[in-house]
């Protein structure tokens, strides 16, 4: 462990991220990748993966070294096989009733499957030629888990947003970066509080123009016109544009916040320069690009959408902590749990 | 040739100056002022990736970073980045792109419908019993409700005319309650609903045209092809792109284009079964125009959706489709 007690001389300074990929080579990549996984009718999409990820980590930068990932793609395809064979006998539980037994076990068994698939990933990530780890918090996991379903039921799903805190404060407090650790400080009300404040006023304010667009249109007689074709378009269309905008203040609030309450030894922190309008502006750009390809822009718009958070983020340590680093004890474990956790869109990583 | 990079030892993250070079079977590491020697099988060549450095890894976790891809794959050799020559070779990134169009022309034509028709015949009927009850439920369709005596009669007519045109199969029409509006729609276990408002709106015939596009969905098994359907894109899109926070609204548009597709094969078994006991499949398109105005009429309903964002073709196209079958 790093010392954190004694005030390091020379204060923290901020280290920008920055993403040197770009689309032209990822697209290369990507196609290359997809066309052998078809070709191999799948088994190739376990090397992809390894490659895929390789290729971001390789090319984020923080303080002129990148991160790399050095999971064995034969570990993932295993992985790949056993979550097969789980989704296929689900259909066994029409022979009996006794095969209901799997998916309630799988179900059972997610906390550990999380803190699994925590270890593969953690373990096989790099910086600086020192492993990132992750603790066998198995039973905190399930305390994470039993805290989430409560504070979902027992708020009638008003607190829903809080689980996803209690997950991070998981993640984030059982992760290691060699021997340092890290800490995601605030309360699960805190951040729920934080978020629900701006989903509260944007939703009053999107209710307000809503109603009077409506109101607008039905007073013009233009709603009431037989040939008003455009008009409930319209109104679908901005319900649409809102969910967006919620979804890009989901992710710049969430940034915020985490990055103000995430502390590591050695002075560790972080920044973000995220704002609002900007970053609704760039989703929009990347979806309008989607759109207009039909989807094949899509390694160029990856691309674009890492550079941009990576442009708005600062690690912020002391110099010495880039140095100071060590490494700690490697566990090593079957790639099971992370592909479930990321069959589920369980986000298990930074 | 000597490569340079930096050398971290695998105990901690500083960066040393070091240089590498090699010697037959032997490669040679020089840091700190030392020089160490490995054989080149305990070596890992890490492949070529972009631009980013490359890594060659030792053992007891040493790394050594360096850009000078060249020299490395000159005292290595090219079968470290096979993959990296197959992602710049344009012949075969272009023949990656023709297979990627071609997949993805073939998974929307042919596999993703084939292999949903062929899943839905093979779920057991137990199975589909507990899909159609959680659906109900969800949908909060509750208890039957008690019909006027007119619309009674005009249910157990249509009832008995359906059984008449499909001995084979069970007829099973339930009356439910629907915000008040005039519906009708096919659950996966081949029962079908339908409201008291539509019973009223149209005549027996019109509403025998829209039970039997509902027997189409029961017949060709349409809402459980759409499960199986969307169950299927969303595990290749996990092998081809990983998911994402894009892939939900590929995932919908090409889902809601199947469903315009069911709607179409529906009407046309409709207007084939009403051909079969002398009635015009003009019937059916009848029904759908006046259920869409009175449905229109209680909301700005989906009526002016363009045609790409709605679950079903405009009624305007199925009425003209209708017509020429008459
Ligand atoms: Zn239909």
């Amino acid at each position: 462990m790093l010392e954190t007690n004694t005030p390091s001389p020379v204060a923290a300074q901020s280290y920008p991220f920055e993403f040197r990929g770009n689309g032209k080579e990822y697209f290369k990549i990507w196609i290359v990748n997809v066309g052998l996984t078809i070709l191999t009718l799948g088994i190739y999409s376990a090397w992809a993966k390894v490659r895929t990820r390789r290729y971001f980590y390789n090319h984020m930068f923080v303080n002129g070294q990148s991160f790399d990932y050095h999971a064995d793609p034969i570990k993932i395809l295993k992985g790949r096989i056993m979550l097969f064979l789980i989704g296929l006998s689900v259909a066994l539980v029409n022979l009996s009733p006794i095969f209901l037994i799997i998916p309630v076990l799988f179900f059972l068994a997610g906390p550990y499957l999380i803190v699994r698939g925590a270890i593969f990933n953690f373990t096989n990530t790099s910086f600086r030629g020192v492993r990132f780890g992750f603790q066998r918090a198995y039973q905190e996991s399930y305390i994470t888990w039993l805290k989430a379903i409560a504070v979902t039921i027992f708020t009638l799903g008003i607190g829903a947003l809080t689980s996803q805190f209690y997950w991070r404060k998981f993640i984030f407090d059982h992760m290691a970066l060699g021997k340092a650790r890290f800490k995601l400080g605030g309360t699960g009300f805190e951040f729920w509080a934080y978020m629900m404040k701006v989903f509260f006023l944007y939703g009053l304010g999107f209710l307000a123009i809503y109603l009077g667009v409506t109101f607008g249109l039905f007073f013009s007689g233009l709603i009431s016109k037989e040939d008003a074709g455009l008009v409930p378009f319209l109104l679908v269309a901005m319900i649409y544009v809102f969910y967006g905008f919620l979804f890009v203040v989901y992710q710049v609030r969430t940034a915020h916040f985490y990055s103000k309450h995430t502390s590591g030894d050695g002075g560790l922190g972080f920044q973000t320069r995220l704002t609002l309008w900007d970053s609704f502006l760039m989703y929009a750009e990347q979806l309008f690009l989607l759109i207009i390809t039909l989807g094949f822009a899509w390694p160029w718009v990856t691309v674009a959408i890492a550079k941009y958070k990576a442009e708005h983020t600062d690690a912020m340590a002391t110099p010495e902590f880039f140095n100071s680093l060590e490494q700690a004890q490697l566990e090593s474990v079957s790639a099971f749990g992370e592909e479930v956790a990321s069959f589920w869109d369980f986000d298990i990583g930074f | 040739m000597r490569i340079n990079g930096l050398l971290f030892d695998g105990q901690n993250s500083r960066a040393r100056p070091a240089a590498l070079y090699r010697l037959g079977e032997q490669v040679i590491l020089e840091y700190d002022g030392q020089s160490r020697t490995f054989e080149r099988k305990d070596v890992n060549v890490l492949s070529r990736l972009g631009s980013a450095p490359r890594a060659i890894e030792f053992p007891g976790m040493m790394r050594f970073e360096s850009s000078s891809h060249d020299e490395i794959d000159q005292v290595f050799g090219g079968l470290s980045s096979f993959i990296h020559k197959l992602e710049n070779n344009t012949q075969l990134v272009v023949i990656s792109v023709v297979t990627f169009v071609a997949f993805c022309v073939a998974s929307y034509l042919w596999i993703i419908p084939a292999t949903s028709r062929f899943v839905v015949h093979k779920i057991p009927q137990s199975y589909i019993d507990k899909i159609a009850q959680k659906m109900e439920g969800e949908w909060g369709l509750g208890e039957s409700v008690t019909l006027a005596a007119e619309n009674q009669d005009k249910l157990e007519t249509i009832t008995s005319r359906l059984t008449h045109s499909f001995p084979g199969q069970q007829v099973r029409i339930r009356p439910v309650e629907m915000d008040g509006m005039a519906n009708a729609f096919a659950l996966p276990d081949g029962s079908m609903m339908v409201t008291q408002p539509l019973l009223e709106l149209l005549s027996t015939d019109q509403a025998l045209a829209v039970m039997m596009h509902e027997m189409g969905h029961v017949t060709y098994r349409h809402g459980l092809q759409a499960m199986a359907g969307q169950m299927i894109i969303s595990v290749l899109l996990f092998f081809t792109v990983g998911g994402g926070d894009f892939t939900a609204i590929g995932q919908n548009l090409v889902g809601l284009s199947y469903s315009r597709r069911h709607e179409r094969e529906a009407d046309l078994f409709a207007a084939k079964h009403l051909k079969e006991i002398g009635l015009k499949p003009s019937l059916l398109a009848d029904g759908l125009k006046r259920i869409e105005k009175s449905v229109s009429r209680r909301r700005e309903g989906a009526g002016g959706l363009p045609t790409f964002m709605s679950s079903h073709p405009l009624t305007e196209e199925r009425a003209k489709y209708l017509k020429e079958l008459d």
